[in-house]
């Protein structure tokens, strides 16, 4: 018969959590620093409220499972930004007929009342030419221009290549510039 | 004319990340929609005695087991119980039934929820399997053999490994593979943690091109080696290839092109494979990882031919037309899991899984040999030796 693997290290996130408190409880324990950055770093790669619940919510069902995989507590928060980056691509390449059933309903968090008046023309341009972005590049610009992690560390967080990862960064920068231009002519 | 630089971009999503946090659901939200999924756990006495019963339950079955298998009456074929749930086809050709990185509720949860191994090759000498983290980058494989745990590798602190999804067997018996973080060098690491060699492959890495496979021949003389752009959309095929496929000798050098792909259509090329006898190295030549519409291209299972002393053809001995209607999106990252197949033991046949059946091909011009129809797993596929 096959044999068990058991891992040789001890892992590092077991939360303070008293034995009897529920486990909204403790997942609220575990997500309360992180959350709001995980409900950022999904947004502006999904674009849509809908699209980026849900993978906060995945997000949030695998670190869970897997917090016994995450052996050094100082790395939480790069662990995190991984599942959540990946997720969050993952959702933007769900086969198109279940984007068909998906609610259009959900409101852009850029679509909302702006009451510092701040939805200029150019504003509008660089939104619109963000969302034309893939997922890949708008997660290697959020990655990287956003969290100010490094090319090679967007690179490891994204699964992908270097060069990979560079030219994702290029493409993004050109369209970018490419759409305001054309934009403002 | 207004001028995109990194800070307006920066400013920018700032601004749209602070608005996505105050459209967003609040943790107490979040988790109120998230606990039943995961779902309440026994606490306190409950608990021990749930652990006390089951720990008595494996010890049963444990002694039952050995038992048996002392006495005879129970033959064990190589299988790997955690997390690999098998489907045997006919009685040789196995495979995982997983998803591989994604947490996917339709699929059977692995019997330890707290651990997730990707099974990411099989030795047909050894019958030993190459195992990785489902969460990628670990720095850590597990080869797992008949008898268990054969070896647990981590990549040296020294060195910068990167890709654990392409650490392969080789190429020396009691040794694995591990591309750079970089790519552009490959780390020789022996069972015992100590690193043998390192490979400088940069020579074999086309511009813009990144590492994406690479496999060691069963004589551990030659190490195929494949490079892609990821998007078709970041290569000109017009001017330099998409994807390209190479062989290098022991020590990295004498890098020879067997294949590359100038369609931009196919852009992934991953899964090397090579026979038996050494002389074919198959592949998936794949469309780019991402949901192209229109439709993508069917992934191809490409052979190519290196015998000595003759001219590198290639053959395409699968076209997976029907999977890719069923499979919605062509993911590169998942083809393993997606269009998976397996040399058998003596280099005449391939299994492939496709159609809601895995087929036996002919390893000389791809013709259906034999169908195995059943339920389709998501896993690789892996042909055992003869017994």
């Amino acid at each position: 018969m096959g044999e068990t693997i058991h891992p040789m290290r001890s892992t590092a996130t077991d939360t303070a959590v008293p034995e009897s408190t529920s486990v909204e409880d403790e997942l609220a324990a575990f997500f309360d620093a992180h959350y709001a950055r995980m409900v950022r770093l999904a947004g502006l790669v999904c674009r849509t409220g809908h699209l980026a619940e849900d993978a906060v919510q995945a997000a949030m069902e695998q670190a869970w499972r897997r917090r016994s995989s995450l052996r050094e507590p100082g790395r939480m928060r790069w662990w995190l930004d991984r599942i959540v980056v990946r997720e969050a691509i993952r959702m933007n390449r769900r086969p198109w007929w279940s984007r068909l059933t998906a609610t259009h309903a959900d409101e852009h968090a850029s679509l909302l009342p702006d009451p510092a008046g701040e939805t200029t023309p150019q504003r509008m341009a660089l939104t619109a030419a963000f969302e034309a972005l893939t997922p890949e590049q708008r997660a290697a610009c959020v990655l990287h221009l956003h969290l100010g992690y490094g090319v090679v560390e967007t690179a490891e967080l994204m699964g992908a290549g270097v060069e990979t990862t560079r030219s994702r960064l290029r493409l993004a920068r050109r369209r970018l510039r490419a759409d305001l231009s054309e934009d403002a002519s | 004319m207004t001028t995109v630089n990194d800070d307006l971009i920066r400013a920018f999503l700032a601004d749209e990340a602070q608005r996505a946090v105050a459209a967003a659901p609040s943790l107490d939200e979040a988790v109120g929609r998230l606990a039943p999924r995961i779902g309440g756990r026994p606490h306190g006495a409950s608990r021990r005695l749930i652990v006390l019963l089951a720990a008595t339950l494996l010890l049963v079955a444990a002694l039952g087991t050995a038992i048996a298998v002392g006495s005879g009456i129970l033959r064990v074929p190589l299988v790997i119980t955690d997390p690999v749930i098998e489907l045997m086809r006919n009685g040789r050709i196995i495979q995982a039934d997983f998803d591989g990185f994604w947490l996917d509720d339709t699929a059977p949860p692995p019997p330890r929820a707290d651990q997730a191994y990707v099974w990411e090759g099989f030795d047909q000498d050894t019958g030993w399997f190459l195992y990785t983290s489902a969460l990628s980058r670990e720095g850590r494989v597990w080869v797992v053999g008949d008898g268990g745990l054969v070896a647990e590798l981590d990549c040296p602190a020294s060195l910068s490994c990167g890709g654990d999804e392409m650490a392969t067997f080789g190429p020396g018996r009691e040794e694995v593979t591990w591309p750079s973080a970089d790519g552009r060098s490959v780390h020789v690491i022996g069972f015992d943690g100590t690193l043998r060699d390192t490979l400088d492959i940069s020579a074999s890495i086309s511009q813009g091109q990144d590492l994406s496979d690479l496999v060691w021949s069963p004589d551990g003389t030659r190490l195929g080696v494949s490079t892609e752009f990821e998007f078709s959309t970041e290569c000109d095929p017009s001017s330099l290839p998409c994807g390209t496929v190479w062989i290098v000798n022991r020590d990295g050098g004498e890098p020879q092109v067997l294949y590359t792909e100038r369609a931009a259509e196919y852009t992934a090329l991953r899964e090397l494979a090579w026979s038996p006898d050494g002389n074919t190295l198959a592949l998936l030549v794949a469309p780019p990882g991402f949901c192209a519409f229109p439709e993508q291209a069917p992934p191809r299972l490409v052979a190519l031919r290196v015998a000595p002393d003759e001219p590198v053809r290639a053959d395409t001995l699968n076209v997976y037309d029907d999977e890719r209607r069923e499979s919605g999106c062509i993911l590169a990252h998942h083809l393993r899991l997606d269009f998976p197949f397996a040399w058998s033991p003596d280099g005449t046949r391939i299994a492939v899984a496709g159609g809601g059946e895995i087929i036996e091909i002919s390893a000389e011009d791809g013709e259906v040999l034999a169908r195995h129809p059943g339920e389709r797993a998501n896993g690789p596929l892996a042909w055992l030796p003869e017994r």
